[in-house]
C-alpha cells in the first residue's frame, strides 16, 4: 500500500516498481522523461552494510515533499513530476527513492530531477538506519 | 510570573525513539516556546535530546524555536535527516 493522499510525493512500505511508476505521470505528448533512483549501497564509510531501516515523520514527510514538487513544477518548465521514497526494511540494491519528471526538452526534466532529490534528502524528515554485516547497527545521515 | 501549565503531545522519531524507548509522551509544563520546552526535557532525561535537535516541527510544521506553544499542541524534535 502506498502512503498518498492523492499527490505526487508518496511514501511506500513495499517494493517500488520503477516502470510502474513511470506509468503514473502525465505525459501528454512531452519529448523528456528524467528518472532518479537512489539505491541501497553495499558500504557506507568503509562499513560492509547488510541492510537499512527508513523511518518517516509521516505527515511532516508528505506535506514538505509535496512543497517540494510543487517548487520544481514552478521553477522549472515541466510538465509533471513525482517521487516516492520507501519506509522500512530494504536490503542492498533495493531502491530507496525514485524520481520521475516529465517535460518537451531534457535541459529543465534533468534539472528538476536533480532540485527534487536534493530537496528531499535535505527537507523530508526521514531518517536512516544502517545494520552492517558486522551485525552492528547506527542511525546515519543520509 | 511563571506561563501557564499546559499539556503537550511530543512525539519521537528514529535514534531519539530508541534512546528514549518511547514513541511518543504527554508532558505538562510552563515552556512558553520549544527551546525551553527541549531545554527542560533535556535537564529531565540527562543525556537525551540535547546536541542530536537540530529543528522542531510544531502541529507538523517545522517552526522557529522561539514560536509560542499552546496547550494541546504536538511537537517533535527531529535529528538529522538521512532520507534519500
Amino acid at each position: 500500500m502506498t502512503v498518498e493522499r492523492g499527490g505526487r510525493f508518496a511514501l511506500d512500505p513495499g517494493r517500488l516498481d520503477p516502470g510502474a511508476l513511470a506509468e503514473t505521470l502525465r505525459n501528454g505528448g512531452s519529448g523528456a522523461f528524467a528518472a532518479f533512483e537512489g539505491r541501497v549501497r553495499s558500504e557506507n564509510g568503509g562499513r560492509a552494510v547488510r541492510a537499512l531501516e527508513y523511518e518517516a515523520y509521516e505527515a511532516l514527510a508528505l506535506a514538505e515533499g509535496e512543497g517540494i514538487l510543487a517548487e520544481a513544477l514552478g521553477r522549472y518548465e515541466i510538465v509533471d513530476a513525482r517521487c516516492v521514497h520507501r519506509v522500512g526494511s530494504l536490503g542492498v540494491g533495493e531502491v530507496a527513492v525514485w524520481i520521475g519528471v516529465v517535460a518537451a526538452h531534457r535541459g529543465p526534466a534533468f534539472d528538476a530531477c536533480r532540485f527534487i532529490i536534493d530537496a528531499v534528502k535535505s527537507r523530508v524528515p526521514i531518517w536512516k538506519k544502517e545494520r552492517y554485516v558486522d551485525g552492528s547497527a547506527e542511525w546515519t545521515r543520509g | 510570573m511563571s506561563a501557564e501549565l499546559k499539556t503537550l503531545r511530543v512525539l519521537y522519531f528514529a535514534s531519539l525513539r530508541e534512546t528514549l524507548g518511547r514513541s511518543e509522551e504527554t508532558v505538562t509544563t510552563r515552556a512558553e516556546n520549544a527551546r525551553e520546552l527541549l531545554e527542560e526535557l533535556a535537564r529531565a532525561r540527562g543525556k537525551l535530546l540535547g546536541n542530536a535537535v537540530v529543528k522542531v516541527a510544531v502541529n507538523d510544521r517545522i517552526v522557529p524555536w522561539e514560536s509560542a506553544i499552546q496547550d494541546g499542541d504536538s511537537v517533535v524534535f527531529l535529528t538529522p535527516f538521512g532520507g534519500g
